[in-house]
């Protein structure tokens, strides 16, 4: 209780343009972490770390989101040094600034950055809670290497507007429920891409924006891209009729939070997990429909600009099943990623956990031809990926497994797992790659013990030397299940 | 009644006397199995394997099947056989309400049994299961006797790197236990693939007592390095017995010690090896699978292996399967060769409808349940029974869209569960009157049949064929009138089973040949006319040519024959050769032509096509047409490789352009596929790795059989499940057919 009573104080000292008192997470701590971003900087050997706290019991009024540099933590160990009589160390002491947290719903899902002009970040950040909100926060990085988050506002924001009660602002991806048929909305969005758009011309940029060397910028100067939502539940029609169940997915620019009922790709039946943008297409994977008793793996969605019948161009939807689940058959998806060339995609599937990998055939056409090649069992609950590039080999995967605190690393030039990193955490969640050549650094989100999980591998071509180098953050468990739940290790965090 | 109560009493006494036993094991990740055969001494089990003196299974009966239970870090034993119990449970635990765990290494993922063979050349297992996971360089060694149920090791012995392939290997020619018994373990560091021997003692307590006693200089298991490479992993692991007479150039080679049969993989697996190696003598010949392989097996002697092909190095299912190659006789060059199939040609891959395979298993003299055509020619009527058939090399193949495809492992083809033979079962003749478009379009640009499109009454249809036609098993002759084609007969149709898909077929007289209609043509052409190579094989000298132009002058062209929309004028074909057709003369009319189109005239005017073969030939009027193709599926009783149609004409079709024969073709063709019934077995859409054996079974009544049973791993539904082949059948295999689910 004085801890918090302390980080109130330190926030209301700290001038932030609030429009009351924090009611977020103790911001020195992270607590249920979902979403997690990297950050390198010029200089600093270990980078910056951002992470979404859901919040997941409530506890507290919000979740959050947090900043910290990395350099700032006190014992943090070098990339690739590893004690082996010591063990990993536990980093509780994050150092995280007042500036560096903003309040977001609870119930964060995954979060992607787009860096900006001067070094920074963008954030984006869905949550599942009440109001279906979708965040972006503006990470001001200064010459120390502290971030300032603060809270991007829609344009129809008040000017008094906080910028760090993000949800007083975010858009409802829910809106526009009160219509007729209650469409189109995207209860629980869970899932987010960000990546910035390729352009020939300005024209490919949308007004207002240039195109600079290939690549859509904003009118500020910033990387412009597209950000694309899922969402994990189905949105039924008429509201609350429970029928007619439909999914959506959300397409919205990286410069602004505006929303209109245009942002929504109709997908049809089946509610997606998460997202990942190629070249030209956004591929969404499939949850599990109850009410077909059928899925739908993975859906690539864009929106195409053509001419309509005088000429002029219009902006269509296009949305393509790739028809996965009739040539390998699972429960539902969950994470996705694709290799540096777009010629592989990697697909979680659950029951059984696999990870399922898929030739793309000409992943810039109309059409692109989407083919299992190979499947791989995995430890249970497997939930993130992110693919690691290595030069002169194929990519390295790295998978959260949720249900077995286990990391594993796939490696496509031996067509099998090379390396399960146990001990991880609870429910290891959400995943983050620094590349450290030869080698990389994981950062791994432990959903249940509020940690972050440090994971070295210290040379990408022998991966089974994978080991975890620390954690971050103190233990919450004794917070959440009380002290005398077993794997309570402190109390260091307290309300 | 009485007797009903009789087995009521016993089976309360049963229950009295029995020791109790947990059925479920609460499986999270079943994703390997083995069975484990009764060891010597054992006694029991495998006297009831012997009927006349004979055993009734491959070697000694399995008693054990082995599961891992991946995510809670334990295998499973189910218990095959009780003399006192129906059906099957799995070991209980000391507390006997409580299952037996056996906890070994964090996610085992990976199954290894010690294997050889006996005196009669049949599979018999040994001491240890070995349990390991890709990506970590630990392996557990559990004991399969009773007493030895549990990891026989303080700790999990190392390995120089990840492992990515076990087997393991007692001998041949076994009348007991040896003395030791060899472990194979592949790993790949990230830069090289290795593949060691390990040898280690059959008897848990020696094992225990040399890891006691060792010392640095003397270790108690010693890794001896058998293949090295660089950038490979391998990715396959498979011993294969030595096989009496088994030469490469001619010389002896693994003939009386038993090789290694490994797959690697390299570059992201477009590429890879497969080979043969002699640990002795550290030769490897390559194995002829035509790409990569990621999983292999063999039965018996080891003459026969077959390899699951890695669907990477196209980039899809389609360069998948299941292929065979027999190790009996090699040239050091080429290496052993593809097997050949029944039909006598290199065996084509066994494929699962677009899927991946995902487990694959053997059985020698396996039985499986079919349909059986059984055609009474007094009464020249066929009817359809269920029967078991039996196969010298029965393989079937789990997949990833939920289906076992069963194969005939010796012929080399998949299997027709539907046993009834391809046959006609009508025939029309049709005459056309006047074409809309002045022409017949049987076929695309690409062969194949699109159809006809005719205009105004069309002349008479024949009676369909003769009921059964005469069946020449596995063929049938067809015909009206003489089946010898003599006179008055309009046709004979001979239809070989296995080959032909349900479709229609069509015989036209001088119709448009398939592959030579609408094709461009410009008047810089002359009277070379240019065709896609390989289709100007269709035409002949004497073909008649049709020139077409895009515009119709008012009236439009007449030459007094067929009329065609756009037709300008007509040739002749005079020559053919690669890619081209050169023609007569050129028609004055058509200065403009865009395109042509030729149809049978002269020697051979009558053409053949059908629905999906496409264009199947031309023949002369009473002349026989013969189509050959290779095989579908292998139908019960295909004893000969031969023509997959035969089609005679007579002359009752008149000779008008046009007019053709149409024959409605049943190709009573199904791949035997089964899937497992979701009624019975939890979510049991993706089956995993398979095995195939007799399992001992008692049944009510207290008799003991050996039926041939199919078990597998269901990672889909975290459970392990049997289906006895003789109560199942294609389909969706419920319980009502024996299938068994254990969670």
């Amino acid at each position: 209780m004085r801890i918090l009573t302390a980080s109130v104080l330190v926030l209301a000292l700290s001038g932030c343009p609030t429009t009351g008192a924090y009611t977020g997470p103790p911001i020195n701590q992270l607590y249920y972490p979902t979403g997690i971003v990297h950050v390198d900087r010029p200089g600093n050997p270990h980078g910056l770390l951002f992470v979404a706290n859901a919040n997941f019991d409530k506890r507290f009024a919000t979740g959050s989101v947090v900043g910290f540099d990395l350099n700032r933590i006190p014992g943090i160990p070098p990339f690739g040094a590893f004690d082996p009589d010591g063990g990993a160390p536990q980093l509780a002491a994050l150092n995280i600034q007042a500036e560096a947290v903003v309040q977001v719903a609870s119930f964060t899902g995954e979060m992607a950055g787009l860096e900006t002009r001067d070094g920074g970040v963008r954030l984006y950040v869905p949550s599942r809670s009440e109001g279906n909100n979708f965040h972006a926060i503006d990470v001001a990085i200064g010459p120390d290497d502290q971030p300032a988050l603060s809270c991007v506002l829609p344009p129809d924001a008040p000017a008094n507007a906080s910028l760090t009660d993000c949800p007083a602002t975010a858009p409802s991806l829910t809106t526009f429920e009160f219509s007729e048929s209650g469409l189109p909305r995207a209860p629980a969005p869970f899932g987010v891409s960000v990546r910035a758009r390729r352009c020939a011309g300005a024209d490919d940029c949308g007004a207002g924006r240039s195109c600079d060397n290939g690549t859509c910028r904003a009118a500020n100067g910033d990387l412009f891209g597209d950000v694309w939502v899922t969402h994990i539940t189905q949105a039924d029609s008429p509201l609350a009729s429970g029928k007619d169940l439909q999914a959506f997915a959300v397409r919205l620019d990286s410069d602004s939070l505006a929303l209109t009922e245009s942002n929504y790709v109709w997908l049809g039946p089946g509610a997606t997990s998460s997202v990942v943008q190629g070249q030209r297409w956004a591929y969404l994977s499939g949850r599990y429909n109850s009410s077909t008793q059928s899925v739908n793996l993975m859906r690539l969605a864009e929106k195409r600009k053509v001419m309509d019948s005088s000429g002029n161009p219009v902006v269509v939807d296009a949305v393509v099943s790739a028809g996965l689940e009739s040539t390998y058959r699972v429960g539902e998806a969950r994470g996705v990623a694709l290799s540096s060339d777009e010629k592989r995609l990697y697909l979680l599937g659950r029951a059984p956990d696999s990870l399922i990998v898929v030739n793309i055939s000409d992943p810039t056409g109309d059409a692109p031809l989407l083919d299992v090649v190979r499947a791989v069992p995995l430890p249970e609950g497997s939930n993130q990926i992110r693919t690691i590039p290595r030069p002169g080999r194929s990519d390295l995967v790295a998978i959260t497994c949720t249900g077995q605190g286990v990391v594993v690393l796939y490696d496509d030039d031996v067509g099998d797992l090379v390396a399960q990193v146990q001990g991880v955490g609870l429910q290891s969640f959400g995943l983050a790659v620094a590349l450290r050549p030869p080698g990389a650094r994981l950062f791994v989100t432990n959903f249940s013990d509020g940690r972050v999980a440090l994971i070295d591998i210290p040379d990408l071509n022998r991966p089974q030397e994978a080991r975890i180098a620390g954690y971050l953050g103190a233990q919450q468990l004794c917070l959440t299940r009380g002290a005398t739940t077993p794997g309570c290790m402190s109390n260091e965090v307290a309300q | 009644m009485r007797w009903v109560a009789l087995v009521a009493g016993m089976a309360l006494l049963f229950a009295c006397s029995q020791t109790p036993t947990s059925s479920l094991a609460k499986l999270v990740g079943s994703q390997d199995l083995v069975l484990v055969d009764e060891l010597p001494g054992e006694g029991g089990l495998a006297d009831l394997a012997i009927v006349d003196g004979r055993w009734v299974t491959q070697g000694t009966p399995s008693k054990y099947l082995f599961v891992t239970s991946v995510d809670t870090n334990e295998l499973r034993v189910l218990q095959l056989y009780r003399p006192t119990q129906l059906g099957r449970s799995f070991v209980p635990a000391p507390n006997p309400i409580e299952t037996l765990s056996i906890p070994v290494i964090a996610r085992p993922s990976m199954l290894a049994v010690d294997e050889g063979l006996n005196a009669n050349g049949a599979r018999v297992t040994g001491s240890y299961v070995y349990a390991a996971r890709p990506g970590s360089a630990v392996i557990s060694i559990v004991g399969t006797a009773p007493s030895e149920l549990r990891v026989v090791t303080p700790s999990p012995i190392p390995t120089p790197g990840p492992v990515t392939a076990l087997a393991a290997w007692m001998g041949s020619g076994l009348t007991k236990l040896p003395d030791t018994t060899e472990l194979f373990v592949a790993t790949f560091d990230g830069r090289r693939g290795a593949v060691y021997r390990v040898p280690l003692p059959s008897s848990p307590a020696v094992l225990r007592a040399a890891i006691a006693n060792a010392t640095p200089a003397n270790p108690a298991i010693q890794a001896e390095i058998l293949f090295d490479v660089d950038a490979e992993a391998v990715m396959a692991l498979q011993v294969m017995p030595p096989l009496a007479g088994r030469t490469v150039d001619g010389q002896p080679f693994c003939d009386t010690t038993a090789c290694l049969a490994i797959a690697t993989r390299r570059a992201a697996g477009l590429d890879g090896r497969n080979l043969l190696i002699d640990p002795k003598s550290l030769r490897a010949v390559p194995l002829d699978f035509q790409g990569p392989v990621r999983d292999f097996a063999t039965i018996g002697n080891g003459f026969r292996l077959f390899g699951v092909l890695d669907e990477e190095k196209c980039g899809s299912a389609e360069c998948g399967g299941v292929l065979a190659v027999d190790t009996g006789a090699a040239s050091g060059a080429t290496g052993f060769a593809r097997a050949l199939d029944f039909s006598g040609e290199p065996m084509l891959p066994i494929t699962t409808g677009g899927s991946l395979p995902t487990g694959l298993a053997l059985g020698q003299g396996a039985q499986l349940r079919q349909t059986l055509e059984v055609y009474d020619a007094g009464s020249n009527t066929r009817e359809v029974g269920l029967a078991l058939v039996g196969y010298d090399l029965l393989g079937v193949v789990a997949s990833s869209n939920g289906q076992l495809t069963f194969f005939d492992g010796l012929a080399g083809m998949p299997i027709d569960y539907d046993a009834r033979r391809t046959t006609v079962s009508s025939a029309s003749m049709l005459v056309p009157a006047v074409l809309s478009d002045g022409g017949i379009a049987f076929t695309g640009a690409d062969g194949g049949f699109i159809g006809y499109t005719a205009e105004g009454p069309l002349t008479e249809t024949i009676p369909p064929v003769q009921d059964g036609g005469i069946s020449t098993e596995p063929w049938r002759i067809i015909s009206v009138g003489n089946p010898d084609g003599g006179d008055g007969s309009p046709y004979v149709l001979d239809v070989s089973d296995g080959y032909l898909l349900t479709q229609n077929l069509v015989v036209i007289y001088e119709g448009l040949l398939p592959g030579l209609v609408r094709q461009p043509t410009t008047y810089s052409d002359g009277t070379t006319l240019f065709v896609t190579t390989g289709y100007e094989g269709r035409a002949s000298p004497g073909d008649r040519v049709f020139f077409y132009v895009d515009s119709v002058p008012d009236g439009g062209f007449t030459d007094g024959g067929v009329t065609a929309v756009g037709e300008c004028g007509q040739a002749r074909v005079t020559a053919v050769d690669a890619g081209i057709l050169l023609v007569d003369s050129l028609p004055p009319e058509c200065v403009d032509r865009t395109s042509f189109s030729v149809r049978a005239s002269g020697l051979k005017p009558y053409v053949a096509a059908a629905d999906l073969e496409g264009y199947l030939g031309r023949a002369a009027v009473g002349d026989t047409l013969t189509y050959t193709r290779r095989y579908l599926v292998k139908p019960f009783g295909w004893t000969e490789n031969r023509p997959a149609l035969r089609v005679t004409l007579g002359d009752t079709l008149p000779l008008v352009t046009g007019a053709y024969w149409t024959f409605a073709l049943e190709g009573g063709l199904a791949s035997y596929v089964m899937s497992i019934d979701s009624q019975s077995c939890s979510s049991p859409w993706l089956p995993g790795r398979l095995a195939m054996a007799r399992l001992p079974t008692l049944y009510e009544g207290g008799t003991t059989d050996f039926p041939w049973t199919v078990a597998g791993v269901l990672p889909s539904g975290n459970s392990v499940y049997e289906i006895p082949l003789s109560g199942a059948f294609r389909g969706a295999v419920t319980s009502t057919d024996g299938l068994r689910c254990y969670r």
